[in-house]
């Protein structure tokens, strides 16, 4: 005789409206649910509609467009959460070693480069699983040869360098450098359809040409690109960052920025420039004509002014600051089983800057949703002046600030995670990997690293860095100012023991995963 | 001869209710069973609601009877995208003020009839009854036992530590 009967009203609804008021909470709602009693126990753990949407959350993920049964979903996405909870490899991919040690890496895709052959590049870039396939990594390659190349209008792959992919149009946009003979910096969009190169069709797009050295940042979401082309160093140069429509030449928005702060697309009509003073956030209109181009826009005219913290570091001591575009927004249609959560992506900014005697290597873990939240208040539309947000009052979602024990190697994020890949502290081959995830209900102790639950509470605007105000963790990093929540993962890597052909080892996350870069030495 | 847009629901207690044609139709079950009947001078028993359940499903259906056509719309991903983001509203939240039985009778009610729009503000707010709270706390919400074993909670709370268990 079943012991609940006579009591709950809950428990006597049928099976199947159960489940529809479960549906409704949260991963933390329903991993409670399962301790109240073995009826309620035994109903989420054999819905698999619970289970997936257990699973999803937990993997930081939305259910995606296919129709696919429930079941084929939720063993695919129990496979790719396992492998996360055990850095066990879902897939293992193995290419050929580049023969020069260059790798960019860029959100959406991978480029090895083949220097010593010719002029050629390879994109690795993943599949979008399709439906018949494992829904995990797989990659496709793309060898864009020095004929294919030409005839794209680049010269030479020397003095050109990959620096955005598309995926949502397929589109890979190199950026000519002033160097090649022509001396005009171009960038150079094309379409990579069908997996094959349209040599039909390309794009350029020509800027003005900054002093040197200079670097080239360029993002491609849906008809627009933004471009940043800033000064190596940060604190001594002036950048020129452009919005500008691909399919039609027009510039749509427009700086001369003072410090080498680099613009990311936030969505079709903002643009936000970061710099060390925080994030400044314009409006455009995409529709701008080519022929008129749009004032230049000043720290003065932004929208939206989101304060960093000041540290208490003047300009010049910030030695170098980068920014880490999101990587999950661009799949949106691509990913049939399950994608990325839009709604918890993440962007990193790293500074390197001298504090007092030391150099310190500081990350701020922004999640985009604060960003929106703050722009989509009706009062920021209405004022005539900009709107300042100072750091402790930047939200509920806030930011995460973190102090690096060495400088990384390199920095990747997606969806709510970022991947920082240190460098040995002494001559060795063992590379850390750190994941931090911001979300809020990440689990701990996943990869065998530590994880860290802090009490919610912001720090003061103008807080400097300061030891007795940092939590006590014997891993890289620790947070700062700011005690908000995030889980910390720890990859040793350490996976390959053919020392002398290893150069250098990385971690980077990719839309499937950690993928582990390989390069050996020349020859 | 009655009014053509009205008819009559009768409760399992005998209960009369003259109602709009239109706001009937809210309910899929009662809608079909319209069209199969044709025009017709004869009241509609509902042998499974009693009066006061009747009495309260009709009221939240002549509150929403303007937004039916939004909810049936074609757009299968801005509706799933309403049903992630949608709040309670605050009338809805007040008209679902009720005793416990009488919510649950009021979700069978609304499920058996069909009335997607109802079932599915019901479960919203059972759910956010159970939002945040520990299990314990879910028990005594709900008047549930613990048949778990002292060793087997044991076992759960640490398995699940995770979740920020209370």
């Amino acid at each position: 005789m079943d012991v609940q009967a006579a009591g709950s009203t809950f428990l006597k609804l049928a099976i199947e409206l159960q489940v529809k008021v479960l549906q409704k909470l949260g991963l933390g709602d329903l991993t409670r649910c399962t301790r109240v009693c073995k009826q309620l126990r035994s109903l989420v753990t054999a819905a698999t509609a619970l289970q997936y949407k257990m699973e999803l959350e937990r993997a930081g993920m939305v259910d995606g467009p296919a129709e696919v049964p429930l079941p084929v979903k939720l063993e695919k996405i129990r496979a790719r959460n396992a492998a996360w909870d055990t850095a066990f490899p879902l897939h293992v991919v193995v290419q050929p070693p580049p023969r020069s040690g260059f790798v960019p890496s860029l959100p959406g895709g991978v480029f090895f480069r083949l220097g010593t052959i010719g002029d050629a590049w390879t994109l690795h870039r993943p599949a979008w699983p399709e439906v018949d396939t494992s829904g995990g990594l797989e990659d496709r390659s793309i060898s864009l040869t020095s004929h294919e190349i030409s005839t794209t209008g680049m010269s030479s792959s020397d003095q050109s360098s990959p620096c955005a992919v598309n995926p949502e149009e397929d589109l890979v946009v190199f950026v000519k450098g002033r160097s090649v003979p022509d001396g005009i910096p171009q960038c150079v969009i094309i379409s990579i359809a069908q997996n094959k190169i349209d040599t039909s069709w390309t794009s350029q797009l020509v800027f003005s040409d900054l002093e040197t050295p200079v670097m080239d940042f360029v993002q491609s979401v849906g008809d627009l690109l933004s471009w940043s082309r800033i000064n190596v160093f940060y604190s001594a140069g002036q950048g020129e960052l452009r919005v500008m429509n691909w399919q039609t030449g027009a510039i749509v928005w427009r700086s001369l920025w003072t410090t080498s702060g680099r613009c990311l697309l936030l969505d079709t009509s903002h643009v936000m420039v970061v710099d060390h003073k925080g994030l400044f956030i314009y409006e455009f209109d995409p529709h701008t004509s080519a022929s008129i181009p749009p004032d230049w826009a000043t720290e003065a005219s932004c929208l939206l002014h989101l304060e960093f913290p000041a540290f208490g570091v003047p300009d010049p001591d910030i030695m170098f600051l980068r920014t880490h575009e999101p990587g999950a927004r661009y799949f949106r249609s691509d990913r049939p089983f399950f994608r990325e959560d839009p709604d918890i992506t993440v962007l990193a900014v790293y500074f390197n800057c001298l504090y007092g005697h030391n150099m310190e290597d500081l990350i701020l873990v922004i999640p985009l949703a604060t960003i929106h939240a703050r722009l989509s208040q009706p009062q920021i539309h209405d004022q005539q002046e900009t709107v300042r947000v100072p750091w402790s009052d930047w939200g509920p979602d806030g930011t995460r600030l973190l102090r690096l024990a060495r400088q990384p190697n390199y920095i990747t994020t997606w969806g709510s995670r970022v991947a920082i890949s240190l460098a040995p502290p002494r001559s060795g081959l063992d590379r850390d990997v750190f994941i931090v995830d911001v979300r809020p209900h990440s689990r701990k102790d996943s990869f065998g690293g530590g994880a860290q639950d802090v009490p919610i509470a912001m720090g003061k605007s103008d807080a400097p860095i300061d030891a007795s105000d940092t939590m006590s963790v014997q891993s890289f990093a620790e947070t700062v100012t700011t005690r908000l929540p995030y889980r910390m993962a720890h990859i040793k890597a350490c996976l390959f023991d053919v020392p002398n052909v290893i150069q250098s080892l990385d971690g980077r996350l990719t839309h499937d995963g950690m993928v582990f870069m390989v390069s050996s030495r020349p020859g | 001869m009655g009014d053509s847009n009205r008819l009559t629901l009768v409760a399992s207690d005998g209960g009369k209710f003259v109602v709009d044609k239109e706001v009937v139709q809210m309910s899929v079950l009662l809608k079909n069973m319209i069209e199969d009947l044709g025009e017709t001078d004869e009241s509609i028993p509902i042998p499974n609601v009693t009066s006061p359940v009747l009495t309260k499903v009709i009221e939240f259906c002549e509150n929403h009877r303007t937004d039916a056509a939004r909810t049936d719309g074609p757009n299968v991903d801005g509706d799933d995208a309403r049903m992630r983001t949608a709040v309670v509203s605050d009338w809805d939240r007040q008209f679902f003020d009720v005793d416990q039985d009488l919510m649950f009778e009021i979700i069978v009610a609304a499920n058996y009839l069909d009335i997607k729009s109802l079932v599915d503000v019901g479960c919203k707010v059972v759910a956010d009854m159970i939002k945040g709270k520990s299990p314990q706390e879910i028990r005594d919400l709900f008047d549930i036992v613990n048949d778990f074993s002292p060793e087997e909670e044991a076992a759960l709370r640490k398995e699940n530590e995770w979740a920020n268990d209370r």
